[in-house]
């Protein structure tokens, strides 16, 4: 039969212990070590870093390969002198329509430009005279001395018929020469406009097309920089900044694989609603004011985090002629290269058994851990042709968490715009 | 107002499912002397108390990935401690002789003494009794076991189960019922 000491006893067991602090902690702690070590992480730092150099080889490799198997510039440079042979063997009269309207036989033209006068030296019939013009002209030159007055009437309404037709043709024969002037001052690019259009545009080399065959290449290298707002639930949103390499590679007509690297920084402040992570990262503080009644709260903290951003995105771009504008969509993964926490905390009395007391405490860590596919990225743009084998691209983006990192676990994303700019390199 | 323990016990035992070492020896830091009453309760020797509590804790480390955060901490390491203990103590539960009875250090406790006892005495009244009485006592009375889970775990019957606590109880009011306290409720 139980005795109401039983319980008693019992109780006061059950509340003794249920808040019990023992003395020998630290030498718990210690003695735990020696039976459980820590187990060493791997070199991550070095392993990433590794991928990383690996990625841009395997990228650059293919590039160097790519280029070489396509030459578009070597192309155009001798379909472009094909060309120039082409034109200068036709002759300019026949290329301007004006000219063509106008033609005349260039056999008709240089002989009347090498035409010289021919001064008959035989005896004139006094009856007979002929102007200097009829005379200089060897097309109508004749033997006067022969001719009666009929042949010499006939002869007079020829040379004033001819005349005018000589007229008229001096007025051709200017015309031509100025035409061909103008014609042999046309550049040949400016020459080929007209057959090659016909013929094949896709070895045009003006500017716009030039964005063609940009765009048409399977790799494309590029470094952005960016301003963005960082978020997150209880902080302050603060604006930072980022910058990075990129490279695309073409998986069709339209679609492009997007990736990178990018070095990204995101700070935080929290003054309330402070993530539970950071409560327990005070726990220690709370495990040794329990012993003395007193209560931690943490007040305040801040986070600094700097990151490398792996981002693996899939580009869709509507129109690659006219302005590159694009959306994408993917991943993004990495690690971080600082995270700075800061807390401020406090040890509040109860029951007046402690002072209050303001500490604060500063937690950094490095490449501490590695946080895959966390991040959801979405992002839209347009492009705008700079230089002649630049493109530079505005592109709004979201950065949405899938979960929180960090070693402390912080769900935070970003909103900004980047400015991309997109280079190829010329061909030697 | 005392911050909710309830929070940090989650987030201490979430990094440490995702194998955070510094979170490791928080957690150990913060549960190392409710698990040390729990091992003094069952051994006598400090010294294997500490050895037990840290075996628990190896185990609790191993196993932390199948516990479910949501529930609370200190019943599933209690759990794993009171283990431990008795299967330190499983090989010396045979040999239990009138020498442990005889042995046993008469604490004598007024019963309005009893709300006064700190740990010390406590552990002190405890050690009087033998080592199968004590932790049928433990395990039946401060730790909640059925007796039927008692003589599983140690071999035993029910029926002895029930007579070794009713043995232990006895023994404990022999003890606050023969000498007079001191005006401190306390022995000298």
């Amino acid at each position: 039969m139980e005795e109401p000491t039983d319980r008693q006893l019992i109780t006061r067991i059950k509340e003794v212990f249920d808040e019990y602090e023992d003395d020998s902690l630290d030498l718990g702690w210690g003695k735990f070590r020696e039976k459980y070590p820590v187990k060493r992480p791997r070199p991550i730092v070095w392993i990433w870093v590794g991928s990383v150099a690996a990625a841009l080889l395997v990228c650059f490799s293919l590039w160097f390969l790519l280029i070489k198997e396509f030459k578009p510039q070597q192309q155009i440079a001798q379909h472009i002198e094909s060309q120039q042979n082409k034109v200068s063997e036709i002759a300019t009269p026949v290329e301007t329509p004006d000219i063509q309207k106008n033609s005349i036989s260039t056999s008709n033209a240089i002989k009347i430009n090498v035409g010289k006068a021919y001064p008959v030296k035989k005896k004139i019939r006094k009856d007979v005279l002929l102007t200097d013009q009829q005379i200089t002209d060897p097309k109508h030159a004749i033997n006067l001395a022969t001719t009666s007055v009929a042949e010499k009437d006939q002869l007079q309404s020829l040379s004033i018929n001819s005349q005018t037709k000589d007229v008229d043709l001096q007025e051709k024969l200017l015309n031509a020469n100025q035409i061909a002037t103008q014609a042999s001052r046309i550049t040949p690019v400016e020459k080929l406009k007209t057959p090659i259009a016909e013929n094949n545009s896709s070895f045009l080399v003006d500017g716009q097309n030039n964005a063609n065959i940009q765009s048409d290449k399977k790799i494309h290298f590029g470094v952005f920089a960016g301003t963005y707002l960082s978020y997150a639930k209880g902080s302050d949103n603060q604006f930072n900044v980022g910058a990075g390499i990129s490279s695309d590679f073409k998986l069709s007509k339209n679609l492009r694989l997007s990736t990178g690297l990018a070095i990204l920084q995101n700070t935080f402040n929290y003054e309330r609603n402070i993530p539970s992570a950071t409560i327990s990262a005070s726990g220690k503080l709370q495990m040794l004011s329990s012993s003395v009644r007193s209560v931690v709260q943490t007040k305040s903290y801040r986070a600094n985090l700097v990151g490398l951003d792996i981002p693996v995105n899939l580009k869709y771009e509507f129109n690659r002629t006219k302005n590159s504008l694009f959306i994408a969509a993917g991943f993004s993964s990495g690690t971080f290269i600082n995270e700075s926490y800061r807390y401020q905390y406090g040890d509040t009395p109860v029951l007046g058994f402690a002072d209050a007391k303001a500490e604060e405490k500063i937690d950094d860590k490095h490449f501490d851990n590695f946080n895959f596919a966390k991040t959801l990225n979405i992002s839209f743009g347009s492009g705008y042709q700079v230089g002649k084998h630049n493109k530079l691209f505005i592109e709004p983006f979201i950065k949405y968490p899938l979960q929180g990192i960090g070693s402390e676990n912080l769900r935070f994303g970003s909103g900004g715009i980047n400015l991309r700019l997109n280079f190829q390199p010329t061909a030697k | 107002m005392q911050q909710q323990p309830g929070i940090a016990e989650q987030a201490l035992v979430l990094q440490c499912k995702q194998g955070n070492v510094k979170y490791q020896e928080k957690l150990y830091k913060h549960f190392y002397g409710y698990a040390m009453g729990v091992g003094l309760r069952y051994l006598s020797n400090r010294d294997d108390a500490m050895e037990v509590v840290n075996d628990a804790f190896i185990k609790v480390f191993n196993a932390i990935g199948t516990f479910d955060e949501t529930h609370s901490f200190k019943p599933w390491l209690r759990k794993i401690v009171v283990n431990t203990a008795i299967d330190r103590r499983r090989k010396n539960l045979k040999h239990i002789g009138l020498a442990d009875l005889e042995a046993a250090e008469m604490v004598p406790i007024l019963p309005d003494a009893i709300s006064l006892l700190n740990a010390k005495d406590i552990l002190k009244l405890l050690s009087g009794l033998p080592d199968i009485q004590r932790i049928i006592f433990n395990l039946f009375e401060i730790d909640g076991f059925t007796h039927d889970e008692i003589g599983k775990r140690l071999g035993i019957t029910e029926s002895t189960s029930r007579v070794y606590l009713s043995r232990a109880k006895e023994k404990l009011r022999k003890f606050w019922n023969q000498q007079p306290y001191n005006a401190y409720g306390r022995t000298n």
